[in-house]
């Protein structure tokens, strides 16, 4: 009878049959692991979700930076400068 | 197609699906704007009844006899939009803490199918009285004596010394007729004075 195995994680639900002759402690216990197993499941897949979306962004990052790298500065400087050059221009 | 049996740490990483290049396509680029779809949203089923998951609440959904069952999408995700760095850091870092949380929450999981298997162990397993454990000794002990006698298992302790004091002290004299380990120099290759190589 293995309910559950440690290396892959599988949990086999035991049958009927098995389960009627349990007595109650023996049912219950059999209860919390059936429960604590589906959270495991959870876990594990929250898990690869979470890994999932950390690649996609990191890899955001990567194309937002080199978008950032590639787009042509635009700084208060220039727009200093470009309103200067427009005063002197309309001044003169 | 086969489900692979292994558990999702031995299994190789889905292919990174990367998005087209958006610098070569100007309209793609919506770099400092809000993004309708958000790629980093919590799924549905965790937000479903309006409450945050906690590690306490038993998950019931899910199918608990083949752990790591899930749709196989082979659908490839449209690009995805080009955000400022500031956002994509920030969103980073929220993943980066929704990952740490997944593996707490993963380690607990763990250790609370640990404690509950040792439970069922114990629940089930079947125990002995103290004269069934008593009886069950008398029989091996008997067996071993049995074997020992028909010769199935050798005598522990290595070779059987002999038991009276007579015996033992010829044994340890058999070499020279002296004392214990007298002549054992000769025994061992050693030669008297008068055989002695000349100097």
């Amino acid at each position: 009878m293995q309910v559950f195995e440690f290396k892959t994680g599988k949990f086999t639900p035991l049958s009927a049959d098995v389960l009627a002759k349990f007595n109650p402690e023996q049912r219950a216990a059999y209860d919390g692991l059936a429960s604590v197993v589906a959270e495991l499941n959870a876990a594990n897949m929250e898990v690869e979700d979470s890994a999932t979306a950390n690649r996609a962004a990191l890899n955001d990052l990567h194309t937002a930076e080199a978008a950032e790298a590639k787009r042509p500065k635009h700084t208060f400087l220039d727009e200093l400068r470009a309103s200067q050059a427009q005063w002197r221009s309309d001044h003169q | 197609m086969t489900q692979d049996t292994r558990p999702f740490w031995q299994r190789p990483l889905p292919p990174i699906q990367y998005p087209a290049d958006p610098l070569e396509d100007a309209a793609s680029v919506t770099d400092g704007l809000r993004v309708d779809t958000d790629p980093l949203a919590e799924p549905e089923t965790a937000m479903a009844d309006g409450a945050a998951p906690t590690d306490d609440d038993p998950v019931t959904q899910g199918d608990q006899s083949s752990p790591q069952a899930r749709p196989v999408t082979t659908q490839i995700e449209p690009p995805r939009p080009v955000l400022s760095v500031v956002e994509a850091q920030r969103r980073l870092v929220e993943v980066q803490l929704r990952c740490a949380r997944a593996t707490d929450r993963q380690r607990k999981a763990r250790g609370n199918v640990a404690l509950a298997l040792e439970k069922f162990q114990r629940a089930t397993m079947q125990t002995c009285t103290p004269e069934q454990l008593v009886r069950q000794h008398i029989e091996s002990e008997n067996q071993l004596r049995a074997d020992r006698a028909a010769g199935k298992i050798a005598p522990r302790g290595g070779q059987r010394r002999l038991g009276s004091a007579i015996d033992s002290f010829a044994y340890h004299t058999r070499a020279m007729g002296r004392g214990a380990g007298g002549g054992g120099a000769f025994r061992r290759g050693a030669k008297p004075a008068s055989a002695r190589t000349p100097k």
